[in-house]
């Protein structure tokens, strides 16, 4: 549920209005730690190369996690979810020129 | 409570506009954030795909244990953070103190775990541009012929390349480096906050200045979950232990 509104003029403030839950933030919590186990636990499971991709895909979940409870995405305005996406978007620009070289060398030149 | 009252600067309209305004601020600082450790990460991706076994061997020689009691760490800081949003929104000061002070405390341990595994590092020869790299005698978790080699004999035994090995250490130190300052700055931060909170100044009115440092704290946290994997399980383990 969206309470940060994209603005409309309040006059009377509830800071106490909309608290995060204890059970949330503990919830959030154990799925996190629960991860970071797993994610330990796989180094010892002898996956190989295929690890990288178990370990890239938890963590992938934890900081979709604190992004959206913690770090209140959940309740964001439009700008504010922009403003994040935007990050992601030249994130994923960043990486994909580059290894669009770097992982096709190796089937040679035009 | 009136919203024009004590936080509500001037220039706002109300207090949600303000408050929208420094949300907002420190979400475009970590966009720039996340873009900043993004050129780190991709020059990691690309050595890490070119040297995988290079990589995957040292890998495996650091300290998964430390690691993990790190990420432990860091997550229950980043919880206790959360607490004093709710109190800080609650009025509740001395609980608010309690959250803050734990978050700044698990970050200095944190850091603390950095330092020791620093130190380890280096008395193992692993530290890139000392003088013992690759010279010190360890305990080789591969070979088990009874005979004592230095890490330089041990990786030509397994036929990766120091030099590669020296590039792994290299973004080692400098990402673990880079975050750990990162770390102190929040802590910094996180300190302020608890001054103010002592001397009354964040009511329930004020308490977006938590949750902004919160936002800060939540990025190095996640920051931290990429870089775990990353450079501690790029290979494989086969025991914990300091």
């Amino acid at each position: 549920m969206t309470y940060y509104a994209d603005h409309e003029q309040k006059v009377i403030d509830h800071p106490a209005e909309h608290t995060d839950g204890p059970v949330m933030i503990l919830a959030v919590w154990a799925i996190l730690v629960v991860g970071a186990i797993l994610n330990i636990g796989i180094s010892f499971a002898g996956l190989g190369d295929k690890a990288i991709y178990v370990h890239m895909m938890i963590s992938l979940v934890q900081l979709c996690l604190v992004a959206y409870y913690w770090m209140h995405l959940q309740r964001s305005d439009s700008l504010t979810w922009l403003t994040a996406l935007s990050a992601f978007f030249f994130m994923v620009i960043l990486f994909a020129l580059p290894l669009s070289d770097y992982l096709t060398r190796h089937r040679g030149g035009l | 409570m009136s919203a024009s009252a004590g936080a509500l600067k001037h220039h706002f309209e109300d207090i949600e506009q303000q408050r929208g305004a420094e949300r907002l601020g420190m979400w475009m600082f970590l966009a720039t954030e996340i873009l900043f450790f993004g050129g780190i990460f991709l020059a990691y991706t690309v050595y890490r795909h070119m040297y995988a076994r290079d990589f995957a061997d040292i890998s495996g020689r650091l300290n998964v244990l430390v690691a993990g009691i790190n990420t432990l760490l860091l997550l229950t800081s980043s919880m206790t953070m959360m607490f004093a949003i709710r109190y800080a929104q609650l009025g509740k000061r001395r609980p608010l103190m309690n959250c803050l002070l734990a978050s700044a405390v698990m970050g200095a341990g944190f850091m603390g775990f950095k330092a020791y595994e620093y130190a380890q590092d280096y008395h193992e020869g692993l530290v890139p541009w000392a003088s013992n790299f690759g010279k010190e005698v360890v305990p080789d978790p591969e070979h088990h012929d009874g005979i004592e080699y230095t890490l330089n004999e041990q990786w030509e035994k397994s036929g990766v390349s120091a030099n590669r090995i020296r590039l792994f250490m290299t973004f080692y130190f400098v990402m673990t480096a880079i975050h750990g300052l990162h770390l102190i700055i929040g802590i910094g931060c996180i300190l302020v906050l608890w001054g103010r909170a002592y001397l009354g100044w964040i009511t329930p009115d004020r308490y977006v200045a938590v949750e902004v440092t919160s936002l800060y704290w939540h990025l190095v946290d996640a920051i931290w979950l990429f870089l775990m994997p990353l450079l501690y399980l790029a290979g494989p383990h086969h025991s914990l232990h300091f």
